[in-house]
């Protein structure tokens, strides 16, 4: 082999290995760590008094500056708590005390993304339709605006005002999720964000919204990387609190006793697969296997998984990994003749495209989900088939679609907590949804916030996948145990 | 030349050996068996890349993209009902065609140019390829059946295999075989190797060495084509991309493990690569290791290319 050839190859080997030895995407764990940031002192404060000075502690930068206790009070009180001198390493979590001194300010209510003058509020939503787990781009196309165009025909928002909605592919990478968070914001001028899907996306983004003060929401994944987070809310439970429920599922109505766990190799999913391995244990079933999910896993990779799964006598297999994974993990598992029963925590396990592309080989697969399926929205939701059908043009309505409209539907609910559209800006949003009302939508389940707690959310549906017709069917609607 | 010959065989066997005997030691020996499938897939991609890279020295990142082609092919056909023999076919014809006018378009007029642009120009066709089946097929996953749906036909090392499985190892050793023979005893096969090294002298005793690229890339491409309708019905799951997000980088590791320019090599290559895979995510030890099989497979390349760089059974320039 000439000398060249040798040297091409070696370079192109040390890139990939590089790539290969961070274990995951580039940039979760700059981004995911550390949680709050400094800068975002300025924007707090505003009129319903909940300025709490600077960050956490966490300089975004690197540099450990974080300078609180200059945000503004407002009208009804002062910062709380102060900033922050002390957490300044990107790799610490959180560390910081606030030491610094809330002062009241003057800082304007930021209404970014709100435009009287032409009745609109613009939010911006991304999610994977590229990339190793693609959801499908068009359904997003479809069902991301049906909500409000529905409102804006029944009942309206506010005295009249229509929400844009802009779309980016996060192409299932949290720095790209975090650029395209940023363009949204910078360029678009969006409101708020909203995180469609992808844990690592969702970690990413929403500590770059927390960074600028914006707010985020989104089904509720992981808790590490997002604790903390001032301007984060979770629509559903997290996965680490899922696990109870789970525990319960498996004990008292799958009746098995020896489970096994398959997590994709991500920090985010570390505290879901703590908290399942400690409520299993708690239940009194037994943890047979423990397999950590490289986050490029291939076909062999993942059939190689399911073999060890196998091999310790897993009859259940708690599933926490993209959809691509566990539908090559089950198709290995499948052509070795082992056919355990999947179970895990939502979102993305649970949509119809998993159950048509998976079935026979993820058999009767139990997924949670924050949204319930096609089979009973119709009985929850009687507006949603119908909307899809009309603002969607003419489209077939699919369970993407009921995860959107769920969403916005929360927004709205809580939109519809204030007066008027003049009185909404970022800080009263942040503090008004916190303030501890509690959201209800009749399709994801109900939450509350406090001042502190980000994860409201009270209950999870249960799906089951059925191979007869291809689909996921609901088995249990705003399940609070089992 | 028998020698030498002789000297690469007991390489082969004595790695072999070295392998399985650790695998036992280790009670990894499942994993040899699942690597032996999953390389097998690699092997074939390795055996296309080795084909082109011997005759005309080109590292070509296309391969992977005739075998997406095929795949995009056959989910076509099958899901408008056309019998699944017919499917294979048409599947293979896509690839062929695909990889011929890759040849006639791109590699043809930059017949002359520095090997790196050859390099480049394929890279540029793969992202091409991956562009319009997002633009034309969508970003979505797609399943598709293998041709031969009995699952579990008989367990090895506790490993049970399938019948999609044994087609694919069946058909990469008959067509390794089958890829030896044409190159080492017909009048074409030697053509194209006389061509690889010494093209102007070939085109002087009247052999067109353009229409020898032709086909050389088309074989490529039906290379690659067999490797995607055999190997991804396996996984069933496919989307835009598949076969190079999935199998290239393996497939370019196990060409250069096998020695790039040996056809049993790249064999070898493939198997030992998805033992490692195998092995790497199998592996107690190597559970907490993030991104052990990616790791695994790289390390070992780097391995071979500083004590071996000629790879297990290539010859040194």
């Amino acid at each position: 082999m000439k000398r060249n050839t040798r040297t091409w190859i070696m370079i192109l080997c040390a890139a990939i290995i590089v790539l290969a030895a961070c274990g995951q995407k580039s940039g979760v764990s700059l981004t995911a760590s550390g949680g709050g940031s400094g800068d975002s002192g300025s924007l707090d404060g505003g009129d319903e008094g909940f300025g709490d000075g600077g960050g956490d502690g966490t300089s975004t930068d690197g540099t450990g500056s974080s300078t609180g206790g200059t945000s503004s009070g407002g009208t009804t009180g002062g910062g709380t708590s102060g900033g922050t001198t002390g957490g300044t390493t990107r790799t610490g979590t959180r560390t910081g005390t606030g030491t610094g001194t809330g002062t009241g300010g003057t800082a304007a209510p930021d209404r970014t993304g709100i435009n009287d003058a032409e009745k609109t509020i613009t939010i911006g939503i991304h999610a994977p339709v590229t990339g190793a787990a693609p959801i499908e781009q068009k359904t997003f196309e479809y069902g991301k605006d049906v909500y409000w165009d529905w409102l804006n025909d029944n009942g309206k928002l506010f005295d009249g005002y229509r929400v844009i909605v802009k779309f980016r592919d996060d192409q299932f990478d949290p720095v790209t999720a975090r650029r395209k968070c940023a363009e949204m914001v910078e360029q678009d001028k969006v409101f708020l964000l909203i995180g469609g899907a992808g844990a690592d996306q969702i970690t990413a983004c929403a500590n770059y919204a927390n960074s600028k003060g914006i707010p985020y929401l989104s089904a509720g994944v992981n808790t590490e990387g997002l604790d903390g987070l001032r301007t984060y809310f979770a629509l559903s439970q997290t996965y680490a609190q899922q696990s109870k429920p789970l525990a319960q599922l498996i004990k008292n109505q799958i009746g098995k006793t020896k489970v096994g766990l398959a997590v994709l190799d991500t920090k985010s999913f570390a505290d879901a697969r703590v908290s399942a391995i400690k409520e299993f244990q708690a239940a009194g079933l037994q943890i047979v296997a423990d397999k950590k999910v490289p986050k490029t896993a291939g076909p062999n990779e993942a059939k190689a998984v399911a073999g060890d799964l196998q091999s310790a006598g897993a009859e259940v297999v708690y599933a926490l990994v993209s959809p691509t994974i566990f539908l090559y993990m089950a198709q290995g598992a499948a052509s070795n003749a082992y056919f355990p029963q999947y179970v895990g925590p939502g979102v993305t396990n649970g949509l119809n495209t998993v159950a048509k592309l998976g079935c026979p080989g993820i058999g009767a697969a139990k997924f949670f989900s924050p949204f319930p399926q096609l089979d009973v929205i119709d009985s929850m939701d009687p507006a949603y088939k119908p909307a899809y059908k009309k603002y969607a043009t003419e489209q077939e309505a699919d369970d993407i679609g009921i995860a959107l409209w769920g969403l916005n539907k929360g927004l709205h609910q809580m939109f519809k907590a204030f007066p008027d559209a003049k009185s909404l800006s970022r800080q009263s949003f942040i503090a008004t949804v916190a303030g501890g009302q509690t959201f209800e939508t009749g399709v994801y389940p109900k939450v509350t916030y406090g001042p502190t707690s980000r994860f409201g959310a009270d209950s999870v549906h249960l799906l089951t996948a059925d191979c007869q017709t291809q689909q996921y069917r609901t088995t249990t609607r705003f399940a609070k145990g089992f | 030349m028998d020698t030498l010959l002789e000297r690469r065989a007991l390489i082969s066997a004595a790695v072999t050996v070295f392998i399985v005997i650790l695998l036992f030691v280790f009670n990894l020996q499942r994993a040899l068996v699942l690597g032996a499938i999953g390389g097998a897939a690699y092997g074939f991609m390795a055996l296309g890349l080795v084909l082109v890279y011997k005759s005309s020295g080109v590292f070509n990142f296309a391969q992977g993209e005739f075998g997406t082609v095929a795949v995009f092919a056959l989910w076509g056909a099958t899901s408008n009902d056309i019998p699944y023999p017919l499917a294979i076919l048409l599947a293979l014809v896509a690839a062929v065609v695909t990889g011929l006018v890759t040849e006639r378009i791109v590699i043809r007029p930059l017949f002359d140019a520095p090997r790196v642009t050859l390099l480049v120009a394929t890279a540029g066709v793969a992202l091409l390829a991956i562009g319009l089946e997002f633009w034309f097929g969508e970003p979505k996953l797609r399943a598709v059946e293998p041709a031969l749906g009995r699952l579990g036909r008989f367990k090895l090392f506790g490993a049970a295999v399938a019948d999609q499985e044994i087609l694919l190892i069946v058909v990469l050793l008959g067509l390794g075989i089958l890829l030896a023979l044409f190159f080492n005893r017909t009048n074409l096969g030697l053509a194209i190797l006389g061509a690889s090294q010494e093209p102007t002298a070939t085109e002087l005793v009247g052999i067109s060495v353009r229409r020898l690229s032709s086909f050389t890339w088309a074989l490529s491409a039906l290379l690659g084509g067999l490797a995607g309708v055999l190997a991804v019905p396996i996984a069933k799951t496919f989307g835009p991309g598949v076969m190079t997000s999935g199998y290239l980088i393996p497939g370019f590791t196990a060409a250069v493990l096998g020695g790039m320019t040996s056809l049993p090599g790249a064999f070898v290559g493939g198997t030992i690569v998805g033992v490692a895979q195998a092995v790497a995510v199998t592996a107690p030890a190597m559970e907490d290791v993030p991104g052990q099989s990616a790791l695994a497979v790289f390390v070992l390349l780097l391995l071979v290319l500083v004590i071996r760089p000629q790879g297990l059974l290539g010859k040194s320039a």
